[in-house]
């Protein structure tokens, strides 16, 4: 078949062409993506739907955060408060201490004062004074203090024992470190 | 020469392309967007249903444990009743036959929550009253310690003249 077109002609024949090919497929890609757009809408009403739904409700929010916090703070204030009570054990009664003194101390023997005081809310030490009949009365005192489970040693001082009788004394009775009240 | 007609449609069918590829690619977008909002919204609504077993289980927890809590507090002395605390120490001294006197009384903070209310008390009575007394006041309501005790055979003959002075720490809530 002859081609009877200019080449100048055949050329602008070619673009006019391409451009209407171009413009087809430009409508075409058009129609593709609206109808894309278009078949979204229901979607993004769905999502829209579903989030206006599950938006958590502020004041709602709000007020289970107040009670949390506040039904928190009961707790964190009875913790404060055990530990209190726990930390203010004393780790043995005053009373026991002197009572036990009292209770081994042989016969002869008369106390004229009792000083204990807690370090630290631990009672580690008691002086005790008095005055022992004879001298082997303070030794059995000693003895006795010595031998009692409250008590780790009972240091009566030297010059202490330089009388034969009515020996007043002095007596620092230091307390068994693992001591818990019971 | 491309047709002044060619050209029309050409550009229509660009400016039409262009035009709904914005539309579809803005719609896209915004449903990414909304998707990704579900996505966060359902992680919120998630932690928030695990905030209120959280909270039903803190408030059974404070519910169960009111009594206890009660008596808890009731071991920590409050400003309203130091007068009857003081009230209860010489009632007990008066009891058991002794005579106490409140020496002095002082607080001292232990933390944001607690302070110790110190108080020294003197006593006066026969030994075994005297312990019968230290006793009770070892044993208070409130929660406290005796700090220190200091007992002495008084001065005059007697056998059952004894005098003492001790030294209480009561924990109270602070003072605001």
């Amino acid at each position: 078949m002859i081609n009877l077109i200019p080449p100048k002609g055949h050329t602008a024949l070619k673009h006019e062409y391409v451009l209407r090919v171009g413009a087809l497929y430009g409508f075409m890609f058009a129609g593709v993506f609206a109808a894309g757009a278009i078949l979204m809408i229901p979607t993004y009403v769905l999502v829209s739907s579903q989030l206006n739904s599950v938006r958590p409700d502020d004041e709602h929010v709000e007020e289970t955060k107040t009670a949390y916090t506040e039904a928190l703070a009961h707790i964190q204030e009875a913790n404060t408060v055990m530990a209190q009570l726990r930390g203010g054990m004393p780790n043995i009664e005053i009373s026991k201490v002197i009572e036990e003194i009292v209770r081994v101390a042989p016969k002869g023997v008369v106390f004229s004062t009792f000083k204990a005081t807690r370090e630290g809310g631990v009672l580690k030490t008691v002086d005790v004074q008095g005055e022992a009949a004879t001298r082997k009365t303070l030794a059995a005192l000693k003895n006795a203090l010595e031998a009692s489970p409250l008590f780790e040693t009972a240091n009566i001082p030297i010059s202490d024992l330089a009388r034969e009788n009515n020996l007043p004394f002095v007596i620092t009775i230091t307390l068994q470190k693992d001591l818990t009240l019971k | 020469m491309i047709h002044r007609r060619t050209k029309i449609i050409a550009l229509i069918a660009a400016a039409l392309f262009l035009g709904a590829l914005s539309v579809y690619a803005g719609f896209t977008m915004l449903l990414i967007k909304h998707k990704e909002s579900l996505s966060a919204e359902r992680t919120t609504v998630a932690d928030s249903e695990m905030q209120k077993k959280s909270l039903a289980a803190l408030e059974g927890l404070v519910r169960d444990s009111a009594l206890e809590r009660e008596t808890m507090h009731g071991y920590i002395l409050e400003d309203e009743r130091v007068i009857d605390l003081l009230s209860l120490i010489e009632t007990v001294a008066a009891e058991q036959g002794a005579t106490l006197k409140t020496n002095m009384l002082t607080k001292t903070p232990i933390d944001g929550t607690f302070e110790e209310l110190h108080l020294t008390v003197s006593v006066e009575g026969s030994f075994d009253r005297i312990m019968s007394v230290l006793m009770l006041l070892e044993t208070l309501p409130e929660q406290s310690m005796i700090k220190g005790v200091t007992l002495s055979k008084s001065e005059q003959e007697s056998e059952t003249a004894w005098s003492g002075i001790i030294d209480i720490g009561v924990t109270k809530y602070l003072t605001p």
